[in-house]
């Protein structure tokens, strides 16, 4: 089967350590560190992001919405991040900007990974026909080209947040479903798995007892990396003219917007893409750490 | 001998019956979108004798299921049609746009290589040392940025502030050698700076594994050069998953230049796609996502079943 | 040609005088007086902003004029300067009583395939426009039309009503005759493969980049075209094409954008105007249930602020506060202009609508254009003038291009951003007049349509005049659509470009390029 090869792909594993030679010991303690603490600088930042989506209304900010006539201002003590083409305040549409990105990668990815999870927990454990035909439709999904899909997808339902969160989870239940056929079929080998089929539990039992526990590890590793790339999703679809509609602030949408005037006010560029950035970098790191302290084998 | 056979006769019933799947699903998906592809083609002022003849030619009064038939007879047959809107035949049109999309995405395999094998292979020689550092804090920082961002923070460097490179456009090859190649640079950049994460990683996770074992260990005891040892001995084994999944992600980019197209206005399959759906140019859209996803899985089948005769230790560890 | 020649004065006496006052030398067809001797060969190479879809003669006159005339020319062309009706491609197009027109065609002209260009030819290409599976935008103007070859190089026209203003018909979507026989022959693929009698050959057609033209040689117009080559050039972006110019990439700009002009006219290119009629707007959508209420229409234009819209997205347009712009000899503003901003006014209204439907607050869904950034920006400042009225919710509907076009068509709206722009006024008639066939409106207004059926049924300029001063005074009153820019087409190119004769489109300005030259 083609899952051979895009193990490997989709694992890009964290490099195997060697027994290590005691002169480079040091080097690899220092690397760890390091790690731990961009994996902190990461669960910082997304709480932040998190804490910020969730009380924007509360937060002594602006209208995003409130147009005034500074037109592309720069920043400025009334305007901490300065004003955008039609004079809307650019931190405040940052901050109510997150609740979009927010909302679609932890919203798609949670839906993804409910779907995705029960799938291939089924086909990783009832093996035979269920497993054909959850390769079939994993298969399916990703030879249907992503971006098409989407875009097509966005026109033909209305365009809305709804609608986003919908089409992105379903890109997103294949690589969920692989990873926990995958984990389930390492695991359903084991002995307290035989000794409890022995005692004649019933397959769900077993399932949700014994194996999801498992499963749910490398799973949720897989899950912060998800959400980093659907946060990019959403940023893409905005780009392209096919994500939430105006006037709702979305990072991608201001970016797509700022495109416009990127020679003289580079600003309503380089802004949300540092957050974009950040945004990104941290649930990468977060799931690196996550999947450091799950472990190698997992990942097949 | 028997199963191995069984097995692959099973591979390309597999692959029709996902081809077919997918023409099926772009049927259904393109139906549920509001309108169909005369709206795009009506005038403001349509008469009524003009929306009637519309409908008409070009089918629409049928039940889907007699369209979706039309249509793959024709493609069977090597038909194409002809897109709604310009006339020019399907087959045509993406005949000179596939170019543009498929050097792109070759391109950027080839740069992302020409870049992650050096400094994977060095990284794992000395894991650690200052390129290894260097080398995995700049892909941690280029994997946090969507393609997108850094396509236009690439425009705005070196476009906009230093003057050096074009903006935007595309100059076919046989017009002028020298400005295509410009035009390429930003392009095939920005999609190669995602891959070379990739392929760093991989390539640096296979060469430790390798360097560990024993042939290289005792090519090292016999004096070699560390060059040789690492590009001959070592290198050569741990290319492997390299070289397929390159094979892979080519597949991938072929279907999704999109984006990048899209920032940078090149005349590619993506951005003929995007434009098929906003103006209803519905037999485009199937025929780009029918050649995108035989492409795409005839690439990983290919794979799947040569990458065991390449790397003897898969055989064992099987999933299926 | 008397009667309706000084019907559309307007236009271009406003042009002639912005001509005059950016100082540049417009040729007019003998070859630019004060330019010196035309001379031959070369390479001009004009961008526009987007890719024309088919080189079809029925479709391409109304989609892409100026990509279109060079292959076809035009059976009649308009002149900005002498203000009246010349004959292009044919020799003369006259009536007596306005209901019975005769079409005179010029001895041995050919197409490039050595079809005659005749009354049967004509016709052919007219028929064509008219059957309704050739979906060609040009039929509506047919409705109520009929046309019979007399001979061979006559063409009789009958119409139902007397209308003056029919040549238009003859300048835009009818302008354009393709070779009978090539149509024929070309089957799927005419859209491919024009041939055409005009200045110019199709030489190359890379789509998304640019058609290149070579001269026609067997062209009826003695010694034109001067240039050698032509190339049209599609460059998106409106800063590109003007780096373009700038660069010497191309040697003509074609741009809508009021800044663009300032600066180019700053740097001290030549800058050629076409004002427009018409523009982008709100439109409402008469008929609908809620909108229907003329008090809560009122009450929205009230707080439709053009000055703010225009700050922000154009900077450098004035704002509007009538359909037709200050100077146009057809605006007396007398005789009404779009309702003035008053907020409190505006809430009166807006409440004395809610007392009247016994609501308590109300939702107008305003569609618009999505992924486009300039009109998103103003569809949010619409929304947030619109929300200045407490109790009215403005939502916005953003959609595709092509689903924004179906609703407008099909009249599934409250509010949407539409438009209408012309560089002549009777397109008003098909927009206006309550049986237009472009009025997706649902606007009926008596007035309107007696006076707009008089600027066709009359020959007398003045009367024409005063008939359109009504019209628009009533339509910028009632502000069915309420626009928010005058719009203008502009040309600009350096100095080394000579005998550009102007021509106003649906779309902006073009040229006719056969009588332009290089230095």
């Amino acid at each position: 089967m083609t899952e051979t090869v895009r193990e490997r792909v989709d694992a890009a594993p964290a490099p195997q350590r060697p027994t290590a030679s005691p002169e480079r010991e040091p080097a690899q303690k220092k690397r760890r560190k390091r790690r731990d603490i961009g994996a902190a600088f990461g669960a910082v930042w997304i709480g932040l992001v998190v804490l910020g989506a969730i009380t924007a209304d509360w937060l002594p900010l602006r209208d995003p919405n409130e147009v005034t006539d500074v037109f592309a201002g720069p920043p400025s003590g009334e305007f901490l991040f300065g004003t955008d083409a039609i004079g809307r305040d650019v931190l405040s549409r940052i901050v109510f900007g997150a609740r979009i990105s927010m909302a679609v990668a932890i919203g798609a990815t949670s839906i993804a990974m409910i779907i995705g999870v029960a799938l291939g927990m089924c086909a990783g454990y009832f093996r035979g026909k269920v497993d054909a035909v959850l390769s079939l439709i994993v298969n399916f999904v990703l030879a249907f080209p992503p971006l098409i899909f989407l875009i097509a997808l966005v026109t033909a339902l209305e365009p809305g947040l709804l609608t986003l969160v919908v089409a992105l989870a379903l890109i997103g239940v294949p690589n969920f479903a692989r990873v926990a056929r995958a984990n389930t079929i390492a695991f359903a080998d084991r002995e307290f798995v035989t000794a409890a089929k022995a005692l004649g539990a019933r397959p769900l039992r077993i399932l949700t007892r014994e194996l999801l526990v498992n499963v749910m590890l490398p799973v949720m590793s897989l899950a912060l990396v998800v959400m980093a790339t659907l946060v990019v999703a959403e940023g893409s679809l905005s780009f392209l003219g096919v994500g939430v509609p105006p006037p709702a602030p979305s990072w991608g949408g201001m970016l797509a917007a700022g495109r416009e005037s990127l020679s003289e006010h580079p600003l309503l560029v380089l802004i949300p893409a540092l957050f974009f950035f950040l945004t990104v970098f941290s649930f990468n790191r977060l799931g690196d750490w996550a999947r450091g302290r799950v472990g190698r084998e997992s990942s097949i | 001998m028997v199963s191995a056979l069984r097995r692959r006769a099973g591979s390309v019933a597999r692959f029709v019956l996902l081809v077919f799947l997918v023409t099926v699903a772009t049927f259904l998906l393109l139906e549920l979108i509001p309108g169909s592809p005369i709206d795009a083609l009506l005038p403001q002022d349509a008469t009524p004798e003009q929306i009637a003849a519309a409908r008409e030619q070009y089918g629409l009064d049928q039940p889907i299921w007699a369209r979706y038939l039309t249509w793959i007879s024709s493609v069977l047959q090597g038909d194409f049609g002809r897109s709604y809107q310009t006339g020019l035949s399907v087959a045509e049109q993406i005949a000179e746009r596939a170019p543009v999309s498929l050097e792109l995405a070759f391109l950027a395999v080839f740069v992302a290589l020409a870049i992650s094998i050096p400094v994977g292979v060095w990284s794992a020689y000395r894991p650690g040392g200052l390129i290894d550092r260097v080398s995995t804090f700049v892909i941690s920082a280029t994997l946090a940025t969507p393609a997108f961002v850094l396509g236009i923070l690439l425009v705005y460097v070196f476009a906009v502030q230093m003057k050096i490179l074009p903006l935007l456009g595309w100059t076919p090859f046989s017009e002028d050698p020298v400005e295509h190649i410009q035009r390429l640079v930003l392009p095939v950049l920005t999609l190669a700076a995602g891959e070379c994460v990739l392929f760093t990683r991989l390539l640096k996770g296979d060469m430790m594994a390798t360097l560990q074992q024993d042939h290289v260990l005792s090519a090292r005891a016999r004096g070699l050069p560390t060059w040789r040892i690492l590009l001959r001995h070592a290198l050569r084994q741990s290319s492997f998953s390299l070289v397929t999944v390159s094979g892979v992600v080519i597949g991938r980019l072929i279907g999704g230049t999109v984006l990048v197209e899209a920032i940078f206005s090149l005349p590619g399959m993506g951005t003929l796609v995007i434009n098929a759906i906003h103006s209803r140019d519905y037999l485009i859209v199937q025929a780009v996502v029918l050649l995108t996803a035989v492409l795409y899985l005839l690439i990983n089948t290919l794979v799947d079943l040569t990458y065991p005769l390449l790397d003897p230790r898969v055989r064992k560890v099987r999933t299926s | 040609m008397k009667g309706w020649r000084r019907a559309v004065r307007a236009t271009a006496l406003l042009s002639a005088a912005v001509m005059a006052v950016a100082g540049c030398g417009s040729g007019g067809d003998d070859g630019g007086s004060s330019n010196g001797e035309p001379k031959r060969g070369g390479r001009l190479v004009y961008a526009v902003n987007v890719e024309m879809a088919t080189f079809d003669p029925a479709f391409c006159a109304v989609q892409s004029f100026d990509r279109c005339s060079p292959l076809f020319g035009t059976l009649l062309r308009y002149d900005l300067e002498r203000k009246e009706f010349v004959g292009q491609m044919a020799e003369s197009f006259t009536t007596e009583d306005g209901k019975t027109w005769t079409l005179k065609l010029r001895p041995n002209v050919k197409f490039t395939d050595g079809t005659p260009f005749n009354a049967e030819a004509v016709v052919f290409n007219w028929d064509r426009i008219r059957d309704p599976k050739t979906l060609s935008p040009a039929a509506a103007v047919t409705v109520g039309m009929g046309w019979e070859a007399v001979d061979d190089l006559t063409v009789k026209v009958t119409l139902e009503k007397p209308n003056y203003q029919l040549p238009w018909a003859l300048v835009r979507g009818l302008s354009a005759i393709g070779s009978p026989t090539a149509i024929k022959a070309a089957g799927e693929g005419v859209g491919n493969n024009p041939v055409g009698a005009g200045p110019f050959k199709l030489k190359k057609w890379t789509r998304n980049s640019q058609i290149e033209y070579e001269r026609n040689p067997d062209y009826f117009e003695e010694g034109l075209p001067y240039l050698d080559e032509l190339v049209v050039k599609v460059i998106g972006p409106d800063d590109q094409r003007l780096n373009a110019l700038r660069s010497g990439e191309i040697d003509v700009d074609w741009s809508l954008l009021t800044k663009d002009a300032k600066a180019m006219e700053a740097e001290g290119y030549n800058v050629l105007r076409v004002p427009l009629i018409g523009g982008t707007g709100l439109q409402f959508n008469l008929a609908d249930p809620v909108m229907k209420d003329e008090g809560l229409r009122k009450a929205m234009a009230m707080v439709f602020d053009s000055a703010q819209i225009n700050n922000a997205v154009y900077p450098g347009d004035p704002p509007v506060d009538h359909f037709l712009p200050p100077g146009a000899p057809e605006r007396d503003d007398s005789l009404g202009k779009f309702p003035e901003k008053n907020l409190e006014e505006a809430q009166r209204l807006f409440d004395d609508y809610l007392r009247r439907t016994g609501k308590t607050s109300e939702t107008v869904t305003f569609t618009c254009y999505a992924g486009i950034p300039a009109l998103e920006q103003v569809a949010q400042l619409l929304q947030s003038q619109m929300q200045q009225i407490k109790g009215l919710t403005f939502k916005i509907e953003a959609v595709d291009g092509a689903t924004l076009s179906t609703r407008s068509r099909k009249r599934e709206f409250q509010t949407i951003m539409g438009a209408t722009l012309s560089q002549e006024m009777d397109r008003l008639y098909d927009v206006f007049h309550s049986k237009g066939s472009l009025n997706v409106m649902s606007y009926a207004n008596p007035v309107v349509d007696e006076a707009l059926e008089l600027t066709r049924s009359s020959n007398d300029p003045e009367e024409v005049r005063k008939a359109y001063a009504k019209a628009v005074g009533e339509i910028s009153k009632d502000a069915p659509l309420r626009t928010w820019r005058y719009q203008y087409g502009h040309l600009y190119f350096d100095d080394d470009v000579k005998g550009v004769v102007l021509a106003g489109t649906n779309s902006g300005a073009s040229a006719y390029w056969q009588y332009a030259w290089k230095d």
